[in-house]
């Protein structure tokens, strides 16, 4: 048993309003996505968000991010999630997204980190990192990324989930 | 193709209360460590983080912590300090408050340059405030890393905490 694996893997071919990974094994010990995504939508913040989506539902679910973009730094309370270039960005733009969920089997809230950086431009760039909460006590068995606001994800955005199985190598002590 | 492994070295969930958890006779057979913790705590303190039992002042940091109450973000840089800091103490990590660390340790057994941390945290503080917090390191030494310890500045990590330790290469 590997101690990272790739569970599955998916690329859009065409918009969609969301990535979906759904019947997830309880046996690793912790999951990793990486998304790298783009937004339909089209206003002027070059930058919109695509929630995350526990159990089929994007409640319960909040976070604390701190951002560095051009000229302006900040930090806001939301439930946010990921932010990715905006369709009118610069053309094959697309964000570069780590997202960690320890213990995400376990009996308690779930804790998520995220590391986000997106480039619009050689003018225009976003980084990102949140922390944040589900506050549900169940066992992930399905998680997503959902356009917000009922914007899509444009074909050519992918994620990848990823599963840590923790072990020893028989030399390496732990007290 | 060249493709990136992970190894798992060592885990360990505590069964009982811990003020500390070390990693030792960590082989050098790998480029960078990652471990992942995740659990409670018992009461009031800061993440500390020590290698090769040295408690000297050869560590240096730079923390940006974000806090959901009231937006009080902070930032701070240490130098020549006896320990790296993950959570600061005056971000007042208390009984039943939720971490969740990634610590990655880049190019651990190097024996010609500092190494390297980076940490990314989430937890939850006293007021059950989401905190966001972000920490870049170093250690001033020249040997290989063969040992990591984790630490609590003070009170205890809470019994069901878990860490798991990866070599990667």
């Amino acid at each position: 048993m590997a101690a990272k694996e790739l569970i599955a893997t998916v690329t859009l071919g065409s918009s969609a309003a969301s990535i979906d990974f759904t019947s997830i094994p309880g046996t690793y010990t912790d999951l990793m996505v990486v998304f790298s995504g783009r937004s339909s939508s089209t206003g002027s913040s070059a930058f919109f968000p695509a929630q995350l989506k526990f159990n089929g539902s994007t409640a319960n679910y909040t976070q604390r991010r701190m951002y560095g973009t051009n000229g302006a730094t900040g930090s806001a309370n939301d439930s946010y999630g990921v932010e990715s270039p905006e369709s009118n960005a610069t053309a094959n733009t697309f964000s570069n997204v780590i997202i960690r969920i320890p213990n995400y089997a376990g009996s308690t809230q779930k804790s998520v980190t995220i590391d986000n950086v997106s480039a619009n431009s050689s003018a225009l760039a976003l980084w990102q990192i949140a922390g944040g909460l589900w506050t549900q006590t169940a066992a992930i068995t399905s998680f997503g990324l959902v356009g917000y606001s009922s914007t899509n994800l444009l074909a050519g955005t992918t994620a990848s989930l990823y599963g840590f199985n923790k072990g020893s190598d028989g030399v390496t002590t732990v007290a | 193709m060249p493709s990136v492994k992970y190894t798992a070295l060592a885990n360990i969930t505590l069964s009982t209360t811990a003020s500390s958890v070390n990693f030792g006779s960590i082989p050098s057979t790998y480029r960078d460590l990652y471990l992942v913790m995740s659990g409670t705590v018992s009461g009031v303190g800061g993440l500390r983080f020590r290698v090769n039992s040295d408690s000297g002042a050869s560590y240096a940091y730079v923390e940006m912590r974000g806090n959901k109450s009231g937006g009080t973000d902070a930032a701070r840089s240490t130098y020549g300090t006896s320990q790296i800091s993950v959570i600061a103490t005056e971000s007042s990590l208390n009984t039943g408050s939720r971490f969740e660390t990634h610590l990655e340790l880049l190019e651990y057994k190097a024996t010609d340059k500092d190494k390297p941390f980076l940490s990314l945290t989430s937890y939850t503080d006293d007021a059950a405030n989401t905190v966001i917090e972000q920490t870049g390191a170093k250690w001033g030494g020249a040997s290989a890393i063969t040992s990591l310890s984790v630490f609590m500045s003070s009170s205890t990590f809470a019994a069901g905490t878990t860490m798991c330790l990866y070599g990667v290469k």
